[in-house]
C-alpha cells in the first residue's frame, strides 16, 4: 500500500469503518512511514478538536415560546376553518340580499305614493274594467254600452 | 452529548413516539421535543453562529415536525427525517443571510496550508483560560466556516450527531460515496486550518471551548 492509498483510507481507518485486511495494511504502512503517521495524527487531532466546542443550552423561554407559536398557529387554523372561511361568499350574499330587499321595499313604497293607493296590478285591471270612454275595450264595444261596463243584452237574452 | 442520547434503548423509540403523536398523544411530541430541541439548536448554531437565530431555526424545525406528523412514515427512521428538514431550513436561512462573519479570519481557499491565525503560545488559568477558550472556540468556528455548506453539513452530522455515512447520505439526498468524498475534503480543510494550533500542542487541549 503506497502513501496515496493510505491517505485516501485514513478517514475510514480513523473512524474504524475500514475492512480488516485494509486496516492491517494501513497500520503496517503507518508503522513505517513518518509522513503518513503525521498526516494521521493531524487528521485525528483536528477531528477531535471539533468536540471542544461546548454545546449551547436552550434559553429560558425556548419551550414557552415554542408552545406559544403552536397555540397561535392553532388559532389561525380555527379562523381559517370556520363557517365563513368555508363559505366566504355568504356575508357578501347576505349583504346583497338585504340591499335588494330594501331597494324593492323602497321602490314599491315610492310607486304606491305616486299612484295614491293603487298598485300596478290594480291599475292594469282597472284599465280593462273601467266604465269610462277612454278604456280601450269601451271604444271597441262603444255601441250599446252600458255605464256599468256590461254588454247590452237582446230581448231574447243573448249577447250581441 | 446534549440531552439524553438518541441511542439509549431504555426508552420509547423516536418512531414509536411519532406513531403515538400521530394518534393524537401530544405528550409523545413533548418527549420528542425535549429529546431533540438542544440537538437542533446546536446543529443550527454550527451553521449560523448565533444562539438567537439557532433557536428560531430549531423552533421552525420542531413546528414543521408538529404540523407534518401525518406525512411522517413511521416505518422509516425518524432522525434522518428530522435532520433532513433541519438541513433544508438552515440552508434556506443561510441563503437569506448570504454572509459568513467569521470567514475573514482565514484565507478563503481550501488548499491554503497556513491560515493566518497565530496559535497560542501558552495556556493559563482564570481570565487567561477564558480568553484561551474563546480563542479556541473562534478558531474552531472559523475552520467550520471555511467549509462549503454541503461539506459542513456532512461534518456536523458525522462529528456531532454521530451519524453513519448511510444516514448522512439519506439526509443529504446523495450517495454514500459522495458523502465519503465530502468528508474527505472537509477533513483535509479542517486539518490544514487547525494544523498551526495542533502542532503547538504536544498533547490534545483539555479545556472546553464555548460558543
Ligand atoms: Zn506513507
Amino acid at each position: 500500500m503506497n502513501c496515496k492509498n493510505v491517505v485516501q483510507k485514513l478517514p475510514d481507518y480513523l473512524s474504524h469503518t475500514l475492512g480488516e485486511p485494509e486496516t492491517v495494511g494501513v497500520r503496517a504502512h503507518l508503522d513505517l512511514c513518518l509522513e503518513c503517521r503525521e498526516e494521521s495524527r493531524l487528521l485525528s487531532a483536528s477531528w477531535d478538536m471539533l468536540g471542544l466546542l461546548e454545546p449551547v443550552q436552550p434559553s429560558a423561554y425556548f419551550h414557552a415560546r415554542f408552545w406559544e407559536k403552536v397555540r397561535q398557529q392553532e388559532n389561525v387554523v380555527l379562523e381559517r376553518t370556520g363557517f365563513f372561511a368555508k363559505f366566504p361568499f355568504v356575508p357578501a350574499l347576505a349583504g346583497f340580499f338585504v340591499l335588494w330587499v330594501l331597494g324593492v321595499a323602497g321602490g314599491a313604497r315610492l310607486f304606491a305614493h305616486r299612484h295614491e293607493t293603487a298598485t300596478p296590478m290594480e291599475i292594469a285591471l282597472n284599465r280593462f274594467t273601467s266604465p269610462y270612454p277612454q278604456n280601450s275595450i269601451e271604444i271597441i264595444f262603444q255601441e250599446g254600452r252600458t255605464p256599468t261596463g256590461r254588454m247590452p243584452v237582446t230581448h231574447q237574452g243573448e249577447s250581441l | 452529548m446534549e440531552d439524553d442520547s438518541p441511542g439509549n434503548v431504555d426508552r420509547d423509540s423516536d418512531e414509536s413516539l411519532m406513531r403515538r403523536f400521530q394518534s393524537g398523544d401530544t405528550d409523545a411530541f413533548v418527549l420528542l421535543f425535549n429529546r431533540y430541541s438542544t440537538h437542533l439548536i446546536n446543529f443550527a448554531n454550527r451553521f449560523l453562529f448565533s444562539q438567537e437565530e439557532s433557536e428560531d431555526a430549531a423552533q421552525e424545525v420542531l413546528l414543521r415536525i408538529h404540523n407534518a406528523r401525518d406525512r411522517y412514515d413511521a416505518s422509516r427512521p425518524f432522525r434522518p427525517w428530522l435532520f433532513s428538514i433541519a438541513s433544508r431550513l438552515i440552508s434556506n436561512r443561510l441563503r437569506q443571510k448570504k454572509r459568513h462573519p467569521l470567514i475573514s479570519l482565514f484565507h478563503s481557499t481550501e488548499d491554503d496550508d497556513s491560515p493566518p491565525v497565530d496559535p497560542p503560545e501558552r495556556r493559563g488559568h482564570g481570565p487567561e483560560q477564558n480568553m484561551e477558550n474563546q480563542h479556541l472556540a473562534t478558531l474552531i468556528q472559523s475552520s467550520l466556516a471555511l467549509l462549503p455548506e454541503n461539506q459542513r453539513n456532512a461534518v456536523i452530522l458525522a462529528r456531532f450527531e454521530e451519524m453513519t455515512n448511510e444516514e448522512i447520505a439519506q439526509i443529504m439526498g446523495t450517495s454514500v460515496s459522495s458523502v465519503k468524498s465530502l468528508l474527505f475534503r472537509a477533513r483535509q480543510t479542517l486539518k490544514n486550518a487547525l494544523k498551526p494550533f495542533i502542532q503547538n500542542q504536544p498533547t490534545p487541549p483539555k479545556s472546553t471551548a464555548t460558543f
